[in-house]
């Protein structure tokens, strides 16, 4: 499990510390399987809501929605370099404390569960870290990231618990998901043909 | 039963305006829909109402009980308002007619999530489905396509996506405890019995208390996340505004209402000095934003901050305030409906939200005049609407379990309030009118709304029949009052 954390970790760090938004969805597609990988490892046997939850983290999660940000950013042209966090020391410093916090939490919580204790603090960490961009961000390509990285690291807080949902609750959850991911394409498509000139006196409050 | 028929109307009604080819095709599924909908609701109060009975169907999913009738049928209401406001719209404007196949199907999805998050039982399927109204809405906000719109919808989509994964973060955080205290097995997202674990006092209870709140305090537009609030409500259509303000927004205090019985049991202190908290300080930053601004439309959405602020006192308050509270809910709902609805009237008129460029309302559009003076009356705490008597239950319940501080704050803060919206709203009411108006006449379908809602009010205020009391009564029962 340890390594497995690890790599999360490593793979959570990939969109924040890289400057390029491909190479942060890649990360954002290794995170979610590695999140089926520690599932799976974890003691659950194989059923029908588990099963819709690693088809939801590896299919959904970590190919689909990649794949639709990549086809969209590629479609508006947005440029290959976007920092999700400004390069300098200062804002790097901040993220280390708060992945050093984050990890402390998770020992706190549980101080003589070396296990859980590393996988509470990863997703405290990637909490706060995803918190800390997304307070950072102004645009909305960054705010994306910054809410599937939130989104990851609840799923890893959620795998502390062994409890699995329904099938009909997790197929609600990734029926929610994929119509957010829909949204923020929409809005990623709008931004592109929304010209400066177009509405930018009061709105006309038609209805 | 009336849950049931409600879906199924609803569902219906998309599946029409899928066929619809027109926007007067729209508005008779609309119209339909809604007169079902209100006809279903009707007779499910005549003919099998029992306020005690609570009626767990689909597998425990989802519930029948006092507070999700009373609030089924309260959106309902608002949705009789809502529905004449937009056929009028469309009526007197052709540009309003655009795409408004896509606006009604949208409204109807919006509904029908709304429908599910009252009835549900299960915490998980009621937040999927509070996500899937925000999801439903933002379209709705972004429908005219300006740039203003566009900001206004974006902001309010990741500003509720975060504060929905806050209280979702929370629910694990419940989990947490209930594993930590019970065992595996006894892990469970069904309120009912979620109230029957009597879950103890612990760190994870504590963290799931804090995020819970947090996320769902976001969502109503309170402190600290608030900022959404004021540019989404500004920038929707009216109409829009009118929906969040009166339907989603109780959706969430719906569901706040259904934790704060649970949650007080498990730690009541830190749960009322959190609510508490987050309500004086949102009143403080509403109060502060509402001498600022000259924008009428700002203004309301700055005082439904305050009425959220308000309802969380009240709530953090608890006991004999949890009666005041419910009126509250039931009059805030019915007020901004009107003042929102009111206030598209008079931006279709005059084409500005401008307070300062706007007077004597009451004489160039005197059915929309009224309903906003009256709308702002009972905004302002007036005697004898509903919203009067809730706000004065809540300050005695302060006094009497010797809150002072909170009680001067709030004493405090509310005629700071009720100056400055005074010294905005009154002159734009009266006086003489100075700007030449875009549309001529003022059709009696605008009034309709909001004499309907009027009356509610007063009815809320004056004499709420005993049946109706009863269910008030039960609704503060199950939150943990007398």
């Amino acid at each position: 499990m340890t390594i497995w954390l690890i790599a999360f970790m490593v793979a959570f760090l990939l969109p924040i510390l890289n400057g390029s938004w491909r190479l942060g969805l890649i990360g954002l597609g290794l995170q979610t399987t590695l999140l089926a990988v520690i599932i799976t490892s974890s003691s659950h046997e194989l059923s029908l809501p588990l099963g819709l939850q690693l088809v939801d983290l590896v299919f959904v999660r970590g190919v689909l929605v990649p794949a639709i940000l990549i086809s969209v950013l590629r479609r508006v042209g947005i440029s290959r370099d976007h920092d999700l966090l400004p390069t300098n020391f200062i804002y790097w410093a901040g993220l280390f404390i708060l992945i050093g916090m984050g990890t402390w939490f998770g020992y706190l919580l549980y101080p003589e569960d070396y296990g859980r204790a590393l996988q509470c603090g990863t997703a405290a960490a990637g909490l706060l870290s995803a918190l800390f961009v997304l307070s950072l961000q102004a645009a909305g390509v960054g705010q994306i990231f910054a809410i599937l990285l939130m989104e990851n690291s609840i799923i890893l807080f959620e795998f502390l618990n062994p409890h699995l949902h329904s099938l009909a609750l997790q197929l609600a959850i990734s029926v929610v998901f994929i119509f957010l991911i829909l949204v923020f394409r929409t809005f990623l498509l709008q931004l592109s043909t929304l010209t400066s000139n177009e509405g930018t006196g009061e709105d006309k409050d038609l209805i | 039963m009336i849950f049931a028929i409600c879906i199924l109307i609803t569902f219906l009604g998309i599946l029409a305006t899928s066929a619809a080819k027109s926007a007067k095709a729209s508005l008779t599924v609309l119209s339909v829909v809604t007169f079902l909908n209100l006809v279903a609701v009707g007779f499910g109060i005549i003919h099998y109402w029992d306020e005690n009975q609570n009626l767990y169907f689909w597998s425990n999913y989802f519930v029948s009980d006092a507070t999700s009738r009373t609030f089924l049928i309260l959106i309902n209401l608002v949705m009789v308002g809502f529905t004449p406001y937009a056929i009028n719209r469309v009526r007197t404007n052709q540009l309003a007619a655009k795409q408004f196949d896509l606006f009604v199907r949208m409204v109807l999805i919006f509904f029908l999530l709304c429908l599910v998050v009252l009835f549900s039982n299960n915490v998980i399927l009621m937040w999927a489905a509070l996500e899937g109204t925000t999801l439903a809405v933002v379209p709705l906000i972004y429908h005219q396509r300006g740039q203003a719109s566009f900001r206004a919808s974006w902001k309010y989509l990741i500003y509720s996506t975060v504060g929905l994964s806050l209280t979702f973060l929370g629910f694990i955080f419940l989990a947490q405890a209930m594993q930590q205290q019970a065992g595996e097995g006894a892990v469970t997202f069904f309120f009912n019995e979620i109230s029957q674990l009597n879950l103890q006092r612990s760190i994870w209870s504590e963290l799931g208390i804090l995020f819970v709140v947090l996320g769902l305090c976001s969502k109503l537009g309170l402190a600290p996340l608030y900022s959404w609030l004021p540019e989404t409500y500004d920038h929707a259509p009216p109409s829009i505004t009118g929906l969040l303000a009166g339907v989603q927004f109780n959706c969430t205090v719906l569901m706040l209402f259904r934790f704060v019985p649970v949650l007080s049991r498990v730690e009541g202190g830190l749960l009322q000095t959190l609510l508490i908290a987050i309500g004086l300080v949102s009143i403080l930053v509403a109060g502060i934003n509402i001498v600022i601004t000259k924008n009428y439309k700002k203004l309301i959405a700055y005082a439904s901050i305050n009425h959220a602020g308000i309802i969380a006192i009240g709530l953090g308050a608890g006991k004999s305030a949890y009666y005041g509270v419910i009126l509250y809910v039931l009059s805030n709902a019915l007020v901004k409906a009107i003042l929102f609805f009111t206030s598209g009237n008079i931006k279709a008129r005059y084409g500005t939200k401008d307070m300062s460029r706007l007077q004597g309302l009451i004489k160039d559009m005197p059915y929309s005049g009224l309903s906003f003076m009256i709308g702002i009356f009972a905004l302002l705490g007036f005697a004898p609407f509903g919203s009067f008597i809730g706000e004065l239950m809540i300050l005695s319940r302060l006094m009497e379990a010797g809150n002072w501080l909170v009680f001067i704050a709030l004493g405090f803060l509310i005629v700071m309030i009720f100056v400055a919206t005074g010294r905005s709203v009154f002159p734009m009411i009266w006086g003489q009118p100075q700007l030449e108006p875009h549309q001529r006449s003022e059709s009696i379908l605008s009034l309709a709304p909001n004499l309907f809602f009027l009356m509610c009010l007063l009815s809320l205020g004056i004499y709420i029949p005993t049946m109706g009391n009863r269910v008030l009564l039960e609704v503060a029962r199950v939150l943990g009052g007398p």
